[in-house]
């Protein structure tokens, strides 16, 4: 207990700014991945051509290869090439986002198969535009269909989020094998942010089932969330 | 400097330093997933059968080994505990995976109607030849859907155990690529060796799903 | 003739819902009982405590004069000799008509392969469902196809007795007439059965008595024609006044 106490003393700050780095990453990822994978889904069952494949190429190249590599190619292949040169940090959220992007296109996929092809219909039927039948009939329901695996995918890229420190950020798993070289307690700060995580997880799902029933409107059903 | 080299792969060294790595990434996929199962059965059969005293435990560990990056677990067993770096690699992913396979299984037990439980009983069947017969024939087939998904994440999560030195196809990519400073063709070629290794396993598991359908069991999506 | 089931003074409660009050009947060998009162009034409740799929809070049941109820007996034993036939048809999903039939001749009975199948594919044929349907999955076959197969699988273990549990209340309109097919055909070929039901002419054509079951108390018992035409209780004349403006 005193070594864990002794961890938090000297380390504290730097615990923090690596959950910090954890957050930060995560989030804005998980935004970047929203819209983007919005995009993607709808390209996947509306688009035609060229676009509609795309899509799909892009989302199945994604979702078959490990996040990890991905990342490398964006941090230390980009560089290579001398085009763009990337931040850690900026490597990460756009690793990340890219990656969340692929996952997220599926849940909205099957978020908008599962709202019954009737409503379109009906939509049209009074003129709508297909952009007015998205925007207004369709983008309601399907956010609340595909919050709870949305939970699931924020609690996922909280996890992955660690693989950041292979690019060289210091958030929270990074910070923890640190302070470990540092004082030799490894078993301890892995602890300590494990035991971060857990809550992170913890808050988070707690959050969302919250929306979930905030936002709740009977008849609408919720797909079986699965990463 | 050319943005595109791809003449270093007429060096064959380089690629077959790569490929000999999936050997072991499929070697440490097979050995997760397997020790993955067995746990994760027990996880289940004891969140579904065993009295709350037993069952509340198993859920928190489940959730304890859920909610912890695959990276923490690496890193508790590889410097905390000092195992060596097999068996970190191995029971840090086996763990997971039991944790989400033990998931799998319990839904999929669950997804079997009562109504067909109370059927085979009033057959005379004892509680043992019910779940031989009727529930795990259909938990089974119900759960290889959720247990293909699994099993594509833990061979992708491999790569994680680069963390470790672990000698798979990222670790070895990541040797080359520095010591003869190309990355982008190198990291673009391992992720194309994972992109097949993928879709050949998701061939070979919906080939399973297909060979062990039946209609109105287990139905994808 | 000989008893087949005797239940005395059966009562089951659902925390502080009483259900069955008391029940107590007995059915002799070949007879068809049916039993019909409003929804809630226990008649499921009372086939389910009979084979013991729910335990009943007090009072006994009776096979062949044996006491089934007693802790020390198999209840596996006993339910072999218990028919049971589901509103909800409950066949195992991942078996093809004939393995649903032929799994508890294979697995409970013990008997061979070809022995279980001999006995499988005559309840099948019982019931009507032909051989080319006998590969059919459960997901394949329609309602009435389904429920037919369900008695056949309480056929083939050749019981002392056939609970139906609202057997053709689950299905469409057209398919009902099938399955009451088969059940008036188990009826005359000497099955003694027990019978949940809303139908009121298979009650008529078939039953040796009808028992009207309400508030966990049956409040009226004797020949069809007397409890269907001319009913003593009031509330037996309301309920029958509502099945009759619902088929019509």
């Amino acid at each position: 207990m005193e070594k864990f106490l002794g961890i938090f003393n000297r380390f504290g700050s730097l615990l923090l700014s690596g959950l910090g780095y954890t957050m930060f990453i995560t989030i804005v990822a998980i935004v970047i991945g929203f819209f983007l994978g919005f995009l993607l889904a709808v390209l996947k069952i509306y688009g035609r051509g060229v676009l509609k494949w795309l899509a799909i190429a892009y989302i199945e190249l994604i979702r078959g290869t490990p996040m990890i590599v991905q990342l490398f190619i964006i941090y230390y292949g980009l560089s290579q090439t001398g085009l763009v040169r990337l931040t850690p940090l900026q490597a990460a959220i756009i690793g990340m986002g890219l990656n969340s992007a692929a996952y997220q296109a599926e849940y909205f996929r099957s978020a908008f198969l599962a709202i019954p092809t009737g409503q379109s219909e009906a939509a049209l039927s009074l003129g709508m535009s297909r952009a007015q039948l998205i925007l207004n009939i369709l983008l309601p329901q399907l956010l609340r269909i595909v919050l709870p695996s949305w939970t699931n995918e924020l609690v996922a890229l909280i996890q992955y989020s660690s693989i950041a420190m292979v690019v060289t950020i210091m958030e929270l798993t990074a910070v923890a094998k640190y302070i470990g070289s540092k004082t030799f307690l490894y078993m301890q700060s892995f602890i300590i942010v494990g035991i971060i995580y857990l809550a992170l997880s913890f808050i988070f799902t707690r959050l969302m089932v919250y929306f979930e029933h905030r936002l709740s409107i009977p008849g609408i059903s919720v797909t079986k969330a699965r990463v | 400097m050319q943005v595109f080299d791809f003449s270093i792969f007429t060096s064959i060294s380089a690629i077959t330093f790569i490929l000999e790595g999936v050997g072991d990434t499929l070697l440490l996929t097979f050995a997760a997933i397997s020790i993955g199962l067995i746990i994760g059965s027990l996880l289940s059969f004891g969140e579904v059968y065993a009295p709350p005293f037993f069952a509340i435990p198993v859920r928190l560990i489940g959730e304890i080994l859920r909610g912890i990056p695959l990276m923490v677990f690496f890193f508790l067993l590889f410097l905390g505990l000092r195992l060596d770096v097999w068996q970190s690699a191995i029971i840090g992913l086996g763990l997971r995976s039991a944790a989400f396979q033990g998931q799998i299984l319990r839904s999929s037990l669950e997804a079997v109607s009562i109504g067909q439980l109370d059927a085979a009983m009033s057959l005379g069947m004892t509680r043992p030849q019910v779940f031989r017969e009727i529930l795990l024939p259909q938990a089974i087939r119900i759960m290889i859907p959720g247990w293909s998904n699994e099993f594509i994440t833990v061979l992708k999560d491999t790569s994680i155990a680069f963390v470790l030195s672990f000698q798979d196809i990222m670790t070895r990519a990541d040797l080359i690529a520095r010591s003869i400073g190309r990355y982008l063709e190198i990291y673009i070629f391992v992720a194309l060796l994972y992109f097949v290794l993928v879709r050949s396993s998701t061939a070979i598991l919906n080939a399973l799903y297909e060979r062990n359908r039946i209609p109105g069991l287990g139905e994808k999506r | 003739m000989k008893e087949v089931l005797r239940v005395v003074d059966l009562k089951k409660s659902y925390h502080k819902n009483e259900v069955l009050k008391g029940v107590s009947f007995s059915v002799d060998e070949g007879e068809t009982k049916v039993i019909i009162g409003p929804s809630g009034g226990g008649k499921s409740t009372l086939l389910y405590c009979i084979n013991m799929l729910q335990r009943p809070d007090s009072g006994e049941v009776y096979l062949d004069g044996e006491e089934i109820t007693k802790g020390k007996v198999r209840v596996n034993e006993a339910r072999q000799k218990i028919g049971f036939v589901f509103q909800h048809f409950n066949l195992f999903l991942h078996l093809n008509a004939l393995d649903n039939v032929r799994v508890g001749p294979l697995k409970v009975r013990k008997m061979s392969l070809d022995e279980a199948t001999q006995t499988a594919v005559a309840a099948l044929k019982l019931v009507g469902i032909s051989e080319d349907l006998w590969s059919h999955y459960p997901a394949q076959l329609s309602g009435g196809q389904q429920q037919r197969i369900a008695i056949a699988r309480a056929i083939a273990m050749n019981p002392r007795i056939i609970l139906f549990d609202e057997p053709t209340s689950a299905l469409d309109v057209e398919l009902i007439g099938e399955v009451l097919k088969a059940m008036k055909d188990l009826a005359y070929g000497g099955m003694t059965m027990l019978v949940v039901t809303h139908e009121l002419e298979f009650a008529m054509e078939v039953a040796n008595e009808i028992m009207f079951l309400e508030n966990g108390v049956i409040i009226e018992k004797g020949p069809p024609r007397e409890v269907i035409m001319n009913p003593k209780s009031e509330r037996i004349k309301r309920f029958l006044g509502r099945i009759h403006k619902e088929e019509s």
